[in-house]
């Protein structure tokens, strides 16, 4: 075998090892996955708002992606709603669905500036952010402020997971400097 | 390059329905509202089609198959479920290629095992990559 055969066989072989999955692939997965179930872990414990109907925390799924395909999803493992799992809200009847939030995650996760591994946090309840920011009201859209939760999300669940992640991170012995998050 | 429209999803719904003609396939998005099977698969992209070249080469995508079984009185029917997976499985023991395209199971398939996504079915999604030859 020539040197360059030889070395373009070490080069296919070392590619092809990246592509098919190596420990690091399954590190990095392992620690999103870690990383996702503890977000309905701290959405129990924390009472970053009030639950009216559960309907807020079931609409909540993560998706992991590599090289902007998802390869997991996971939903809360003890959905609280009610079956039917609909609400008003500014008049307009809305249901929670599993396979929607499924097919954003799929179809419209925002994959530019994906790293080589991401995960994104859905949210599919639509008056989450208003609750986020003081706005949410019971009933949902009345302008009644005292709909407890102000900063649940960006003050509240996604610090938390950040410091999650960075705990999973060098638990595993990663330098945080070789991850990022926003 | 890579046409725009490139469509991995419809072959690979043909290469199944030739060696099970009895399976409901829906691919892109085509599943209808009401009136689904006991037992169907949903097939479409998942993420972007990748290519290292511009004019002839290897392109590469993802394709998420979700396999959806009917519950048996709120429980999941893991007997359904494992001979539909079993079927699943079985096309790869060959080469499955179809044209240009050639499909493979992911290194780690599954993306989502559980009965949440949709009232009354457990589902299945596994990802399967798709090489482009172009």
């Amino acid at each position: 075998m020539g040197a360059y055969t030889a070395h373009n066989l070490g080069v296919v072989q070392r590619r092809m090892g990246s592509r098919l999955g190596n420990s690091g692939d399954a590190v990095a997965v392992e620690i999103f996955v870690k990383v996702a179930q503890s977000v309905f872990d701290l959405i129990d414990a924390k009472g970053y708002y009030e639950n009216d109907t559960y309907n807020l925390r079931d609409s909540i799924g993560v998706g992991i992606y590599e090289s902007g395909a998802l390869v997991r999803w996971i939903d809360n493992p003890s959905p609280k709603a009610t079956a039917s799992k609909t609400y008003i809200y500014h008049g307009q009847k809305y249901t929670i669905s599993g396979r929607d939030k499924l097919e954003k995650a799929i179809n419209n996760a925002h994959r530019v500036g994906m790293g080589q591994y991401s995960m994104i946090i859905f949210c599919a309840a639509p008056y989450g952010f208003f609750v986020d920011r003081g706005l949410g009201a019971e009933p949902l859209g009345s302008g009644d402020t005292s709909k407890r939760g102000y900063g649940w999300w960006s003050e509240g669940l996604i610090p938390e997971v950040r410091r999650t992640f960075i705990n999973e991170c060098a638990s595993h012995g990663l330098p945080i400097n070789s991850y990022s998050y926003r | 390059m890579i046409e725009l429209n490139i469509d991995p999803a419809t072959p690979l719904m043909s290469l199944i329905q030739e060696k099970d003609p009895s399976i409901n396939i829906y691919v892109n998005g085509t599943l209808p509202s009401t009136g689904w099977p006991n037992e169907f698969i949903t097939i479409r992209s998942n993420g972007g089609v990748n290519s290292n070249a511009t004019k002839r080469g290897i392109g590469e995508c993802m394709l998420s198959v979700s396999l959806y079984v009917k519950l048996n009185g709120g429980a999941t029917n893991i007997v359904k479920e494992s001979l539909f997976l079993a079927k699943i499985q079985g096309l790869f023991d060959t080469p499955l290629t179809s044209g240009r395209f050639s499909y493979h199971l992911s290194p780690y398939p599954f993306v989502y095992d559980n009965k949440s996504i949709e009232a009354d079915y457990s589902t299945k999604i596994i990802n399967i990559r798709t090489f482009i030859n172009y």
